[in-house]
């Protein structure tokens, strides 16, 4: 019976790579399959049993015996277990955010981008049986990296969409917000690809010149290596004197993240690279409407369901902004439509129909 | 046969409820000339929704009543939710005529969050609503039923906008507030309304909608009184403080207090508060339909005290058994029945309730006129057959599932959303006004005792004859702040003589005159015609007229005609850069004039401000055009708050304050300066449309020396060998 090992660096719940290899183990072991996960430091993750990769050669021991690897950064190990083990391999791209972003702030993060980048071409030779993206934009990489069009398929991502429906909003939140407020929300770590200055500005053009009763919440988690770039957001708000409207709320228990979508008036992200990001589709599920600067992965997964541009341009993202809070009905109608779009297209269910499409034949 | 759903939140025999005695009866009527489906959940109770019923479909009289398993019932959850509702109700003012309009206000709570409301208040059934998703279309209409469950408000999201028919059992309260249900209720096809009443709260919380009252049949068949030794008040259904059972109860023991005698009060229904234990009040429970009926014809009066009526098929059937009724002003919508049949009578408070009583006890042939006249309404009006034909027009009023007409939804919604992206683009391209201020703005000194307004007023009635009128308004518009901010700069000391330069046409002269105790001394320079001239000044706001006199010299080219040492404050303000060839010279003489530790307050616009950033980066050119005035009349060479520095400390004089500041709005920033803002970071406050400056005459430069700097002077003669 073919054993399977789900393949990561690094495991943690509330992240997205992290979330999608524990929704494949999942799907797989539902369906009576041997499956294990696997990485090389996990946190946070109690309910399941992770092992320590490098025990993985001694499961994956036969040929029909299966890698699923989650490639999100360079990692020499995970590269020569790709070259060295006798079972069937897939690859899940999540994307290699470009090491440009790190530069000023980190430059042990750069590297590792630069690494993952690099390693990219190898992954793509490495002539791996199936390669699955969480997107479009994310597979256009790897067939631009000579990947077989015919190995290539696109699986969004597991999540915990559905748990966010049934959670109870933190009432805490909700009491500390309780006012007629427009509330605006971007979620998503605090990372200098997220894009947050251009968030800010156009926060600030929007509060400033349309409706100064509003307010931006930034949430995600704070990383200790990018302290230089979370502290930039900050003086960046507070230069262009909206530094009293705008909330950092860092990480948040899911409790908490229900309450800040609840309060949600328009969900704003000007990120310039995402390979899926999975808070939009959050967003399409609690029906927020969306607007957005269109970079990278974003435009294919909002697909007409919110408001997009190819600009960043902070009076355009505030102009929207302004026609969804002003005209009820195009709020509903987004939120509506956003929805929709998540239940046609994001469910774990229709996730796992795409799933079990592609790794079928390696079963 | 043709099939037409209905929706309602629960549905069975044993449920005593208002819209579910609706739902029930608008299926009776139609299941003749249609397959009725009723599209229910298994839940009894409508405070826990717990399933209790079988799902599936259970075919009864005639009526296919399918029921759904509810996914979300009560938690403590949904209590924290609903409070926090009533209280922003509350907090935040809403109500029926609470807009500042007179309009509704609504709850502002964001879309996300009335949902999970609406959820949360249950049943919550995800197979019926997506039922409702793949099998509208197999139904020649839907009527969804009352508007605040999750069953009636998910479900009208799933039908296409313009075909369902809704009956929202709509009465004032606060959960009606929430906008959500406005924007369900726009989307059906035409409302059924129950009454007039109903009506008009409808269009004064969710706006103009098509609809027709339809309201409801009541069994108006005569029963046999009930015997009873005593006459009794009688009241039925849910025995509740939101009914105004409370009040009713108070009522009735006060009465009896007052009033001894054998009348009693009897309840029938659900106790979902306790009935006080009173010798006169009977409960009776929970009783069959014909006892029910029979109590009704045996009353003296029948009495409800609910303020959130929106039908009151119970009051209805009271008045068929030609009992009167007694009912509360608070419901428009029983005070509409009573008064529309002369049926019965209203109380608003004790006094009136005891009043009406005490009326209707001894005084049997008004209780009966009243009683006729309240059977005759209900059994004209409120026949099987009229609900009935009612019905079915409205069922065949709407488009057929599979009719063109109104597209769908989704499709309807991606039409608007692209056709917006070019619209909000556009709006976009009005650049507002700027997100960038970067200056730290200075206080405007204004002078104590006088607002910005009336400074304003004052100064735009000042006028030099002979001056042009309109210019000069729009000048001391543009302008204003500017001299607000040099009078700040000229210190408050009485008894000083000041020189100001380039006096007219006035604005200054006039503040100075005002506000500051000096001696004034004026200068201007129109042509080498005269030495000295005067100028008529009148403040027409006033009605003061002064004769200015000033003295006329060049000062870069000539000596001024004053002796060393004569003044305390000599004002250079919006001259500097007008000079044509040795703004040094004006400097130096200045400093000979001004008294030991004399003060300069000197005013020129910044070169180096905002406007002029985004112009050059826009390609436009930042010279001053060619002046009317002659050569002088243009700005011939600006400066920057550096080399205003330079400049002065270089000939004798320390800067005590230098500051830039905006004064008016023209020309603000735009697109074009985003790119750069992190470039002009570090020159914040360098980027004002003028430079202020107030310095001192440094104790040790008196002497005649003059620092001309090669900066600003180029290839002059050898024996002026410049500094620096």
């Amino acid at each position: 019976m073919t054993r399977i090992a789900i393949l990561t660096p690094s495991l943690t719940t509330g992240d997205a790579v992290g979330n999608d290899a524990l929704g494949m183990y999942e799907v797989l072991s539902a369906r009576g399959h041997n499956t294990r996960l696997y990485a090389e430091g996990w946190a946070s993750v109690d309910e399941y049993k992770i092992w320590p990769a490098d025990k993985i050669a001694s499961f994956l021991k036969s040929p029909s015996d299966l890698l699923i690897y989650h490639y999100s950064r360079g990692w020499d190990f995970g590269l020569d277990l790709l070259r060295d083990l006798p079972c069937r391999t897939a690859i899940k791209y999540h994307n290699v955010t470009p090491p440009e972003f790190f530069l000023k702030f980190n430059k042990d993060l750069a590297r590792m981008c630069l690494e993952g980048r690099a390693q990219l071409k190898l992954i793509a030779a490495a002539n791996c049986d199936i390669y699955m993206s969480a997107s479009a934009y994310n597979e256009r990489e790897l067939l631009d990296e000579g990947v077989d069009e015919s190995r290539s398929y696109v699986v969004p991502p597991f999540h915990h969409i559905d748990r966010l429906a049934n959670v109870e909003a933190d009432h805490r939140i909700l009491e500390a917000y309780e006012d007629d407020r427009t509330n605006i929300l971007m979620v998503g770590r605090i990372s200098p690809h997220k894009g947050h200055p251009a968030l800010i500005e156009a926060f600030a053009a929007y509060h400033l010149d349309y409706n100064p009763a509003s307010r931006l919440f930034i949430v995600g988690k704070e990383d200790p290596r990018l302290e230089v770039y979370a502290t930039g957001l900050r003086a960046i708000a507070r230069y262009l004197k909206v530094e009293d409207a705008v909330v950092f709320a860092g990480g948040v228990s899911d409790h908490a993240l229900k309450a800040y979508y609840s309060l949600a008036d328009v969900f704003m992200i000007t990120s310039e690279h995402e390979g899926f990001c999975v808070p939009l589709v959050e967003a399409m599920s609690m029906k927020v409407p969306i607007v957005a600067y269109g970079s990278s992965a974003i435009p294919g997964t909002v697909d007409g369901v919110g408001l997009v541009w190819t600009e960043r341009d902070p009076y355009l993202l505030a102009e929207s902004v302004n026609a969804i809070v002003k005209e009820r009905e195009t709020a509903c109608a987004l939120g509506r439509m956003g929805l929709r779009r998540y239940e046609e297209n994001f469910t774990n269910r229709k996730i796992e129909a795409e799933f079990l499409k592609a790794i079928g034949n390696l079963l | 046969m043709t099939k037409v759903a209905i929706i309602v939140q629960r549905c069975h025999e044993t449920i005593v409820g208002g819209s579910e005695a609706l739902a029930w009866q608008y299926a009776s009527l139609l299941k003749d000339e249609y397959e009725v489906d009723v599209l229910t959940t298994t839940a009894v109770d409508a405070a826990y929704w717990t399933n209790v019923l079988p799902e599936g479909t259970e075919e009864r009289e005639g009526v296919n009543v399918r029921r759904f398993h509810v996914d979300l019932g009560y938690s403590p959850y949904r209590t924290e939710i609903f409070t926090r509702m009533l209280q922003d109700f509350d907090r935040f003012g809403c109500g029926r005529h609470s807009a500042p309009d007179g309009a509704a206000k609504h709850i502002p709570w964001s879309i996300p969050l009335q949902e999970e409301l609406v959820r949360r208040i249950g049943p919550y059934s995800d197979s019926l609503i997506k039922f409702v998703r793949d099998h509208w279309t197999d139904y020649r209409s839907i009527i969804v039923v009352t508007y605040l469950y999750p069953t009636a408000y998910f479900s009208q999201l799933e039908i296409p906008a313009g075909r369902a028919l809704f009956a929202p059992t709509l009465h004032d309260e606060q959960p009606a507030y929430l906008s959500v249900y406005k924007h369900a209720a726009h989307r059906a096809h035409s409302l059924i309304w129950l009454t007039d009443a109903e009506r008009r709260l409808g269009v004064n919380l969710w706006g103009d909608l098509p609809g027709r009252i339809v309201a409801g049949a009541i069994d108006a068949r005569r029963r046999e009184p009930a015997l009873h030794d005593e006459p009794y008040l009688l009241y039925c259904g849910r025995i509740d403080p939101n009914k105004g059972c409370s009040e009713l109860f108070d009522y009735f023991m006060r009465f009896k207090e007052q009033n001894p005698s054998p009348l009693r009060l009897v309840l029938t229904g659900k106790d979902d508060v306790p009935v006080p234990s009173h010798p006169d009040i009977d409960f009776r429970g929970f009783v069959s339909a014909e006892e029910k009926f029979s109590l009704m014809a045996g009353a003296l009066l029948y009495v409800m005290p609910s303020g959130k009526e929106s039908f009151s098929i119970v009051t209805l059937e009271a008045m068929a058994q030609a009992t009167p009724a007694l009912v509360t002003a608070k419901s428009d919508v029983l005070t509409d029945h009573v008064k529309e049949s002369g049926g019965g009578l209203i109380y608003s408070d004790y006094e009136s309730f005891a009043a009406r009583l005490y009326e209707m006890l001894s005084n049997e042939s008004e209780r009966e006129r009243m009683g006729k006249l309240g059977r005759e309404y209900v059994v004209n009006r409120f026949v099987p057959e009229k609900i009935r034909a009612s019905l079915i027009e409205a069922v065949e009023s709407c488009p057929k599932p599979h009719e063109d007409g109104v597209e769908s939804s989704h499709f309807a919604s991606t039409q608007m959303q692209t056709a917006s992206l070019p619209k909000i683009r556009e709006r976009a391209q009005t650049a507002p006004t700027p997100l960038y201020d970067f200056y730290d703005s200075t206080a405007l000194p204004l002078p104590r005792g006088w607002s910005e307004q009336e400074l304003r007023e004052m100064l735009l009635s000042v006028q030099v004859e002979d001056g042009p009128v309109e210019e000069l308004k729009n000048y001391v518009r543009a302008d204003f702040k500017r001299f607000i901010y040099t009078l700040g700069l000229v210190p408050e000391r009485s008894g000083q003589t000041i020189l100001e330069l380039g006096a007219n046409p006035y604005f200054t002269t006039t503040l100075l005159s005002k506000f500051r105790d000096a001696e004034l001394h004026l200068a201007n320079f129109f042509d080498n015609s005269s030495r000295e001239g005067t100028q008529k000044v009148a403040v027409h706001q006033t009605g003061e007229v002064v004769d200015y006199s000033f003295r006329q010299f060049n000062i870069e080219e000539d000596a001024f005609p004053y002796e060393d040492d004569s003044f305390d404050v000599v004002l250079f303000c919006e001259i500097i850069e007008h000079l044509l060839s040795d703004p040094v010279h004006a400097l130096v003489e200045i400093r000979r004039v001004l008294k030991p530790g004399g003060i300069l307050v000197l005013t020129t616009p910044n070169v180096a401000r905002t406007e002029n950033v985004r112009k050059i980066i826009a390609g436009e050119n930042i010279y001053d055009p060619y002046s009317g005035y002659g050569a002088y009349g243009r700005h011939n060479r600006e400066y920057t708050k550096q080399e205003l520095t330079e400049l002065l400390n270089a000939n004798g004089f320390n800067v005590n304050v230098m500051f830039t500041a905006d004064v008016n709005a023209e020309d603000r920033a735009s697109n074009h300066l985003n790119a750069v803002v992190p470039l002009l970071q570090h020159r914040r406050s360098d980027l004002g449309q003028y430079i202020f400056c107030q310095c001192v005459v440094n104790q040790g430069s008196k002497d005649s020396y003059a620092v001309r700097p090669r900066w600003l002077y180029r290839s002059m003669p050898q024996e002026e060998e410049p500094e620096h």
